[in-house]
């Protein structure tokens, strides 16, 4: 795989990941280990 | 500050953009700056002044023991301890406090468990020697860093120190790689948690009366939540620590594919079994070999350095007996591992039982065996221990089909 292709996957995934989080992103979590 | 805020994107956007463009003290100054405002928004006035001064103690005692005896060593161990127990308020006959920090106070701030095995970590190594050279803003900023302070992972001084000046590469590559990572614990902890977590094990269900079926997916869904938030949140200060050139160790490493629980160890909050193996289980068993009589003899010199090794990892992550149960039963899982591979290479030696382990079928047998014991034994890290001992008993009951 070429670098530039490598790279626009990469992208690719992050735009993703990112739409996942605004889509179905919670804002109130509390870490478990916090309390630790 | 919670790490899913705008606030948070800024801050660790400026982090991230500005700290790399320094060097040397002006790094280590800029870099506290920014600290200080992190933590600011976690302790507070109340909490600060006390996280302050534990820190400086353990700084002191750092000082203190270098080139001194081991009294002096132990002394400082212990007071660190004590003020440790003090602080985080131990209630071993109450109930669980997983789940969120409900004991919170301004002694029992967030991020104590984990300042307290650093600052150990520092002070014995600064008896010994091989800690290197103890400046105090290095020592603020290893304890202080936004990446560790919270949650870890629990990183060692000297790794910190070798890479205060950002040595890791950054290419684009490695920051595109670290944006990545950001955005994958992101997703794990603040979607995919979440949506694990109303399935999940949890306080005041009504145990005797839920099909057994039920209570074995919400103790894998307990499982599958507490691995999607604490490894989604190494994730996120991985990666943020990756774009400002510094490495931070791994704590995570599929530990559903666990062929043994010693091994579960390594696979998961590993920098934790790596302070463990290094703070408690290695001084413990040598002095037990050493000591004469039955500590002398090898398998019960591990033994007995094991269990109190997992008894003290279980009460460091809660003041409630039930994180005690954990910890005894992962000893006492850990044990059993060293037995039987005691027994099987007496009976088969070496060669032929790695032969064996190599079997597909041994290998799917051991990991669904060591998935579901550790599965099981989270029922103590997720409820009281009333209750953990409860759900177990309807498990054997229903699941597996025991009489009760």
């Amino acid at each position: 795989m070429t670098r530039g292709r490598r790279i626009a996957l990469k992208v690719a995934w992050m735009a993703a990941l990112l739409g996942m989080l605004v889509l179905f992103g919670q804002v109130r979590h509390v870490f478990i280990y916090q309390a630790f | 500050m919670a790490l899913n805020s705008w606030q948070f994107l800024l801050f660790a956007s400026a982090a991230v953009l500005i700290v790399p463009i320094f060097t040397g003290g002006a790094r280590a100054v800029v870099f506290l700056a920014f600290n200080a405002v992190f933590i600011w928004s976690y302790w507070g006035p109340e909490s600060l002044p006390y996280a302050v001064g534990y820190g400086l103690t353990g700084y002191l005692a750092a000082r203190l023991v270098q080139g001194r005896g081991t009294v002096v060593l132990v002394a400082s161990v212990a007071l660190l301890s004590i003020a440790f127990v003090y602080m985080r308020g131990y209630q071993l006959g109450g109930q669980a406090d997983a789940g969120g920090p409900g004991t919170a106070n301004a002694l029992a701030f967030v991020g104590l468990s984990f300042l307290f095995f650093k600052m150990i970590h520092v002070v014995v190594d600064s008896w010994s020697g091989t800690l290197g050279h103890l400046s105090i803003r290095h020592y603020a900023n290893y304890c202080l860093s936004f990446t560790t302070v919270l949650m870890g992972p629990i990183e060692r001084y000297q790794d910190f120190v070798a890479q205060s000046d950002g040595q890791a590469p950054r290419t684009f590559e490695v920051n595109l790689d670290g944006v990545n990572r950001v955005l994958r614990g992101l997703l794990k902890a603040f979607v995919l948690a979440p949506f694990v977590a109303p399935y999940a094990l949890k306080h005041g269900l009504p145990i005797e009366t839920l099909e057994g079926g039920d209570l074995l997916l919400r103790t894998y869904a307990f499982y599958a939540f507490l691995y999607l938030d604490f490894s989604g949140y190494c994730d996120i200060v991985i990666g943020i620590a990756s774009l400002m050139g510094h490495r931070l160790p791994e704590n995570f490493n599929f530990p559903f594919l666990s062929r043994n629980v010693s091994e579960y160890w390594l696979r998961v909050h590993r920098s934790l079994t790596l302070w463990l193996t290094d703070y408690i289980f290695t001084p413990t068993y040598r002095w037990a070999l050493g000591s004469g009589g039955l500590g002398a003899h090898g398998f019960l010199a591990l033994a007995g350095s094991l269990m109190l090794t997992m008894i003290v990892a279980g009460v460091w992550h809660g003041t409630t007996l039930n994180f005690a149960a954990f910890g005894l039963v992962h000893g006492a899982a850990l044990v059993a591992v060293r037995g039987y591979e005691h027994i099987m290479v007496a009976q088969l030696g070496r060669a032929r039982l790695r032969r064996f382990e190599e079997r597909p079928g041994v290998k799917i047998a051991a990991i669904f065996l060591t998935y579901n014991f550790t599965s099981l034994a989270y029922v103590f890290f997720a409820l009281d221990l009333d209750e953990g001992i409860r759900v177990l008993e309807r498990l054997a009951t229903t699941v597996g089909g025991l009489r009760s």
